[in-house]
């Protein structure tokens, strides 16, 4: 069973030959398939990388964006508010100033109200002291 | 002890050429009439049509058989360069890819009624492993020069009356190993269906047989592609 003839020579060449075919059919195309692929994918992967980069700067264009016209309309806000704060301390004032004066000539008026009523009393004062003595006396002075 | 019916050999006979009958043939065309040799050229051409039928238009999105030699190639390619490094791997991967495949389809072959093992003849595993013999010299000519016959004399001087046959004998036996481990495995695998088909075939006696046939087939396909994978390796290794 163990006898070594000329076959062994062509079973060399026989895998030589076979080993050539399978590179020309088999290894070449599948390896080639296999790189380009892994290649592809090492491209998308920097197109991925590329696209993941834009959006972030995108995201921190908008973020800026945003946080200026946060800022514009909170300075908006702040001066209408100081505005608005600014006419209302106004519109108090007036209104204060008014009422005061409305007040103080009222108080005024009052005032010359009592002097006058005063002065009239006090000018009849003795007339009324009379009448009250006459009436209690029961006769005239 | 040959299958009781090989089809390429019957197929041979009618045609008028001459088969051997018995394990050696002794004119140069009964050599050549062999059923390793026929069945070797068979097993040939089987790799090459399926290769080319599976392979016939590549495509970014693989079919089932470009997705299957991806696989088998891709991974054979890997394991190759974690071992060998990715320069060794480019340069001797058809060789070795081709050992492993021709080698499991070969072994595998034997399985089917009426094919033979062209692994099953020394002729055959003998001629893988002088192949990779020769060449792991080469490497290691090619990459330390004359130099690499420190791979023979051990790591001192004054052991190198030890070393130095030791590992003569060591290099040389992977000739034999190589080659019979292989050729022992799968013609003792090919004796014993033989005889279970002969003995009990009609009650299904071989069908454990080739359930470990297959395991067998595969892993020595398996055996042999390490072997040159770890023999390429340390000849390209410096020596200690």
């Amino acid at each position: 069973m163990i006898t070594m003839d000329i076959t062994l020579l062509i079973q060399i060449v026989n895998m030589v030959i076979l080993m050539f075919l399978l590179n020309g059919v088999l290894y070449k195309p599948v390896k080639k398939i296999l790189k380009d692929r892994a290649e592809r994918q090492q491209g998308m992967q920097g197109e991925i990388a590329k696209f993941e980069k834009n959006a972030r700067l995108r995201q921190q264009e908008v973020d800026e964006k945003m946080a200026k016209a946060s800022g514009k309309a909170k300075a908006a806000l702040d001066s209408t508010r100081a505005e608005a704060q600014a006419a209302g301390d106004q519109r108090l004032g007036a209104i204060k100033a008014e009422a005061e004066e409305g007040k103080n000539r009222q108080l005024a008026e009052i005032k010359a109200q009592i002097d006058s009523a005063r002065a009239g009393l006090k000018a009849n004062l003795d007339g009324f002291a009379n009448d009250m003595a006459s009436k209690i006396l029961g006769r005239s002075l | 002890m040959e299958h009781p019916i090989l089809f390429i050999s019957i197929i041979l006979e009618k045609l008028g050429l001459p088969v051997p009958h018995g394990p050696v043939g002794h004119t140069i065309l009964e050599q050549l009439c062999a059923p390793y040799m026929t069945y070797t050229w068979l097993v040939m051409a089987f790799l090459f049509v399926v290769s080319k039928l599976t392979l016939g238009n590549l495509e970014m999105i693989p079919g089932k058989g470009q997705n299957f030699w991806e696989i088998v190639v891709g991974g054979m390619d890997e394991f190759f360069a974690d071992n060998m490094g990715r320069e060794m791997t480019d340069k001797f991967f058809p060789m070795i890819a081709t050992f492993g495949i021709y080698i499991a389809v070969a072994n595998l072959i034997g399985l089917i009624p009426g094919f033979m093992s062209p692994t099953a003849s020394i002729n055959t595993t003998l001629a893988l492993t002088i192949i990779v013999w020769v060449t792991h010299h080469v490497i290691g000519f090619s990459t330390h020069g004359i130099g690499y016959y420190k791979h023979f004399i051990g790591p001192m001087w004054w052991l190198i009356p030890l070393m130095l046959p030791i590992e003569l004998i060591s290099n040389f036996a992977r000739l034999l190993s190589l080659s019979i481990r292989l050729f022992g495995n799968i013609m003792a695998k090919e004796t014993l269906l033989g005889i279970l088909f002969m003995l009990a075939g009609a009650f299904f006696a071989p069908l454990p047989i080739m359930i470990l046939g297959v395991l067998v087939s595969l892993v020595q396909a398996m055996v042999f592609v390490l072997l040159t994978v770890v023999y390429f390796g340390q000849a390209k290794e410096h020596a200690h």
